[in-house]
């Protein structure tokens, strides 16, 4: 065979070869994950959200002057219930934990994000102590991170008494 | 058919698996032909065409249409099948033509006279099968084949030398 020979049968190779069997069922079981995958992408950005706002409380605390850090023993009546009853519910949670659920691998930066929010309301309420749209504000991202560890966990049942 | 795959494209975007397979069906013999001569084992060549639909639903959602979706679909084929290729110790460490290949495991669409020739490359050294098929086939560049595989461009230019030397030889036999 010659040269022109080969390039003639060079250019008459057909671009497709099909394979003997088919192997979309190899490649379709493997494809249901890809949706499922959507979730941390919304989990990032709903951790920018919570750092932005994180952020945005301590740039005005900061512009506030004479912080006063207080401990606990000086803090406000309702502030202190909202702690008590939200931190012995996590710690509970955690502690019946036994297993973290797919798709949750980052968690516990997830919680530190919500902690670090927590904490920028708590400075807040040591300036204005008992205000309800601040002690709103703290309820509701105990309750976030709450429901989070929800999904994110999972727990061993309650032994029944 | 252009804009039966784009529409396919968009909406498998989106996570629909149908237009998935719709797009599966269209390109899977381009897939399996890069894959099955780049790797010269059926098996292989299908575990790497499954590889490359995964890996194109992985990456779907990050392709942008600067390039049309058989040509990104290809280089990710190209890709993958040469980092398989680099992968398998005994593709690279055989350079002998004595090993008898798979004839006989693929339906091809080429002519009676194509294939003898698709035959021959089965028989082609590794190395020299891989630049082959890359320069002659999938119309890269020496500088780009060397590149991929990893050798000189001198070596690629030399091998393709020699592979179209063995087809000629083997060819003429028939």
């Amino acid at each position: 065979m010659n040269e022109q020979q080969l390039d003639k049968a060079i250019s008459a190779l057909a671009p497709d070869v099909m394979p003997e069997r088919d192997l979309w069922a190899g490649i379709e079981p493997q494809l249901a994950n890809r949706l499922s995958k959507a979730k941390p992408v919304l989990w990032h950005w709903a951790t920018a959200a919570m750092l932005g706002l994180a952020c945005l409380v301590s740039w005005q605390l900061a512009l506030l002057p004479g912080i006063q850090s207080s401990n606990q023993a000086s803090m406000p009546t309702a502030e202190l219930m909202l702690l008590q009853v939200y931190e012995t519910q996590k710690a509970n949670q955690l502690r019946q934990t036994v297993a973290i659920a797919e798709g949750f691998d980052n968690w516990q930066q997830q919680l530190q994000v919500w902690d670090q929010a927590i904490a920028q309301v708590r400075r807040a309420l040591e300036l204005y102590p008992d205000e309800p749209q601040l002690l709103a504000q703290l309820q509701s991202l105990y309750q976030q991170q709450l429901a989070y560890i929800q999904r994110a966990t999972l727990q061993q049942p309650l032994a029944m008494s | 058919m252009a804009m039966e795959i784009a529409q396919a494209v968009a909406a498998a975007k989106e996570g629909d698996k149908q237009a998935f397979y719709h797009l599966y069906q269209q390109f899977v013999g381009r897939v399996y032909a890069i894959c099955w001569r780049l790797l010269g084992n059926k098996q292989k060549a299908e575990d790497a065409s499954q590889e490359i639909f995964i890996k194109v639903w992985q990456q779907l959602p990050a392709f942008r249409g600067d390039s049309s979706f058989g040509t990104w679909l290809h280089t990710i084929a190209t890709r993958t099948a040469i980092d398989l290729w680099r992968q398998d110790k005994h593709l690279r460490l055989t350079d002998s033509s004595d090993e008898q290949p798979e004839l006989t495991d693929v339906t091809t669409e080429c002519s009676s006279t194509a294939a003898p020739l698709e035959q021959a490359i089965q028989r082609l050294p590794a190395q020299a099968r891989a630049v082959f098929v890359l320069f002659a086939l999938e119309g890269y560049q020496h500088q780009e084949v060397a590149t991929m595989l990893g050798i000189a461009e001198g070596t690629s230019k030399a091998q393709y030398f020699r592979a179209r030397q063995l087809l000629q030889e083997w060819l003429a036999d028939e």
